[in-house]
């Protein structure tokens, strides 16, 4: 007798798929980006200029741990890394490598540098979520890695880079991601410049609103420095389910604390 | 270089792709389903202006070439 077919394997998590098209729209690859984890999430996704692309991966193979990959142009893998930050955006330039920010969990050490973390609010484990920007070789060696943040969470949602090769980070800093319990607290839009070694000499914070993030940055050829995200000035508290609007910014960098008020 | 946006709801993912020196005119849209995605959406553009996105997903999601991911639909 043969045997019964064995029933599919159930996932009950998150799995990492991608697809690529040519600009027309025309499906060229699409594929699973295996991991093992079952409650992963995505991070970051860049090409580079040779069509190599990354992706970066949060609690890929295990809890706790995250993954920086790199494909071929074949859409294959060509390596994957450990990594001890949540990187949730990222760029790839020829010159400076892979640039990356996000967040970090706890005490990590990357591109030997100890990252410190001020947090003391609960989002992923005992500690609080921290913002960080750190250069890679195209390899995913790390060559340099800066934290920034406070006792709440702060976390890093873009990056950019400019000729001079400074990184622009926008994202949010002073929340508190801990929502259960009622314990989420509203956080600011902040825009950073850093030099190339990664050096923070320049920071706009928005203030004087409920909620604000700044999930975009980017940088023109004069070096001025675009950032977009929403604002939620209601003042009911009761910003999860509040209208919110879109902001456009532009700045001249280094201008110190344009946005602090 | 197109100018190209990805967005997400509950059971679909959205593509457009528009020409940026002439407004609004798009070069094409697509839009596939899939039962959930997660906190992960990225959309990138490579050096050929190929498109890719990638995500975190609940089940398994066709972009044209066939379902991938192992996930059959466990959702209703």
């Amino acid at each position: 007798m043969a045997a019964a077919p064995s029933a599919p394997t159930l996932i009950f998590g998150t799995e990492l798929v991608a697809a690529r098209f040519d600009f027309a729209g025309q499906h060229l690859w699409s594929g699973h980006l295996g991991a093992s984890n079952p409650s992963k999430i995505l991070g970051g996704l860049a090409f580079d200029a040779e069509n190599h692309w990354y992706a970066s991966c949060f609690r890929c193979a295990e809890p706790g741990q995250h993954l920086l990959f790199r494909f071929g142009t074949d859409n294959e893998i060509e390596w994957t890394q450990p990594i001890s930050v949540l990187m949730g955006a990222m760029i790839v330039s020829a010159k400076h490598g892979i640039v990356g920010t996000g967040g970090f969990v706890g005490d990590v050490e990357l591109a030997g540098q100890k990252l410190k973390n001020h947090g003391t609010a609960a989002w992923d484990g005992p500690a609080g979520l921290n913002a960080f920007v750190a250069q890679l070789e195209p390899d995913g060696t790390p060559r340099w890695a800066i934290g920034f943040g406070e006792a709440r969470d702060d976390v890093g949602m873009a990056v950019a880079l400019d000729g001079k090769g400074n990184s622009l980070v926008s994202g949010v800093r002073d929340f508190s991601s801990n929502s259960f319990g009622g314990g989420a607290v509203p956080g600011r839009a902040f825009v950073a410049a850093f030099a190339s070694a990664g050096a923070e000499f320049w920071r706009g914070v928005l203030n004087g609103v409920t909620f604000s993030s700044a999930a975009g940055v980017a940088v023109d050829a004069d070096s001025s420095v675009f950032v977009a995200g929403y604002v939620d000035s209601d003042v009911d508290g009761s910003w999860l389910t509040a209208d919110r609007d879109v902001f456009v910014a532009k700045f001249a960098v280094p201008v110190p604390c344009l946005l602090e008020q | 270089m197109p100018r190209s946006c990805a967005c997400w709801s509950r059971n679909s993912v959205g593509i457009t792709s528009d020409r940026p020196l002439t407004g609004r005119t798009r070069i094409w849209s697509e839009s596939f389903a899939t039962l959930h995605t997660s906190f992960g959406l990225q959309l990138a553009v490579g050096p050929t202006d190929d498109i890719l996105i990638a995500m975190d997903t609940y089940g398994q999601v066709d972009f044209g070439g066939g379902a991938v991911g192992t996930n059959p639909d466990i959702w209703d």
